[in-house]
């Protein structure tokens, strides 16, 4: 498959921002019978963003749905599996690597092994 | 409509319900989708339902308007979470119907005090709905995100200028005062020209997409929209048909690999409600 080239474009579940642009500014306007003023989108939108900067923050307040509910979610978790078996084999060759090594060289491979860590967690 | 308010006394307020619409499309596609597990309304507590008028149908849902009444509404829409969570929860309704069926989406804030008052909607605007919905059948609305490595696309845009590179060249080779100066000048000229290519790459993304697709719209960028995707550089809407996806998606993609070494990023998100296509001929504001 195609793998690396479908890499250069992230395709993932909208995020808030998102979301907010469409439903806010957004979509047919209907003027219903309660007048609602949603003069200043952009400074809602800011503010929203503001507060829930961050997935995690968005989850603790029950925001996450998107990511159980499209089918992009469900390429995020096939990524993420590949990703969880990737890591297993990267520390079963680091293991492999370390008992080669022996006993001299330890001190050493730990410390890579903490940076490889470090840097798997940063590409995240 | 001649009901009076002097009627309703504050201890109804319970009974004081209005009619929240979340979109609008033909009866006969939005009524077997009822049957399904619906997601949860924008109040939790309420059913979804439909309105139907003259072969069109709403999707709606009760709130109470102690709650969604004037008023009350501009004061709960201040608080930011409060406002998140009821815009999350609309866009997951239009969503499900829109995954299903055409559907024309609606903005935030669609409230009707009775049904009848949904119905009567209906029936005003049936032309109007009719032309959009036959517009968006059998097509979805995709967003693009193009962001940008402002510090990468300067070092790139240095190596590919000839002219920057001959006056860094000219100020290597220069005494320490006018090297200064020319630097300087490089520096400015870069960030133009960065600006420029990035101005440059977005248009040519919007008409490139444009072209596979049956209408595209270049939303509004927030100042200050960094992320750690880098800075956004343009956001960019398209309505997409089913046919077309696999092309609009290839084109995307040669953009991609032509751009991404400059130092851009490219984001795909949807499908969505095609909310940025759901206007008719004229936009009422």
């Amino acid at each position: 498959m195609s793998s690396e080239r479908t890499s250069l474009i992230t395709a993932r579940p909208p995020g808030l921002v998102d979301v907010l642009d469409r439903i806010l500014d957004k979509g047919l306007v209907i003027a219903g019978d309660i007048k609602v003023s949603l003069a200043n989108v952009e400074l809602l939108t800011l503010q929203i963003r503001l507060l829930v900067c961050s997935i995690d923050k968005a989850e603790q307040i029950g925001l996450n749905w998107w990511r159980y509910d499209t089918n992009l979610t469900t390429r995020a978790a096939v990524a993420e599996a590949e990703n969880a078996e990737l890591r297993e084999r990267v520390a079963a060759l680091e293991r492999e690597l370390r008992q080669l090594s022996e006993a001299p060289a330890r001190s050493e491979s730990v410390a890579r092994g903490a940076k490889s860590r470090a840097s798997r967690k940063g590409r995240k | 409509m001649s009901e009076r308010k002097s009627k309703r006394s504050q201890n109804q307020a319970d009974e004081w319900r209005g009619l929240y619409v979340y979109c609008v499309g033909e009866r006969e596609a939005l009524a077997p989708l009822f049957d399904a597990a619906l997601p949860e309304a924008i109040e939790d507590e309420y059913k979804l339902g439909a309105v139907e008028a003259g072969g069109l149908a709403a999707v709606v849902s009760a709130v109470p308007l102690d709650v969604y009444g004037e008023g009350a509404l501009e004061a709960r829409l201040s608080d930011a979470t409060w406002t998140a969570t009821r815009a999350l929860r609309h866009e997951r309704v239009a969503e499900h119907f829109a995954r299903r069926a055409a559907v024309v989406p609606l903005r935030f804030g669609a409230i009707y005090l009775r049904r009848e008052g949904v119905e009567l909607m209906l029936g005003e605007r049936a032309a109007q709905f009719r032309e959009v919905l036959a517009r968006l059948g059998g097509r979805e609305e995709w967003g693009l995100n193009v962001y940008v490595e402002r510090a990468r696309l300067r070092e790139e845009v240095t190596r590919l200028s000839a002219r920057l590179r001959e006056m860094a060249e000219r100020a290597d080779a220069s005494t320490p005062g006018q090297a200064y100066l020319l630097r300087k000048k490089i520096e400015g000229l870069r960030d133009e020209e960065a600006r420029a290519e990035t101005r440059r790459v977005a248009r040519e993304v919007e008409e490139t997409l444009g072209e596979t697709c049956d209408g595209a719209v270049r939303l509004r960028v927030l100042k200050d929209e960094a992320t750690e995707q880098g800075e956004l550089a343009a956001r960019l809407a398209f309505l997409v048909s089913a046919e077309a996806f696999g092309d609009f998606r290839a084109a995307a993609e040669g953009l991609a690999e032509r751009y991404t070494p400059l130092g851009f990023r490219f984001e795909l998100t949807g499908p969505w409600p095609a909310y940025n296509f759901a206007v008719a001929e004229e936009r009422q504001v």
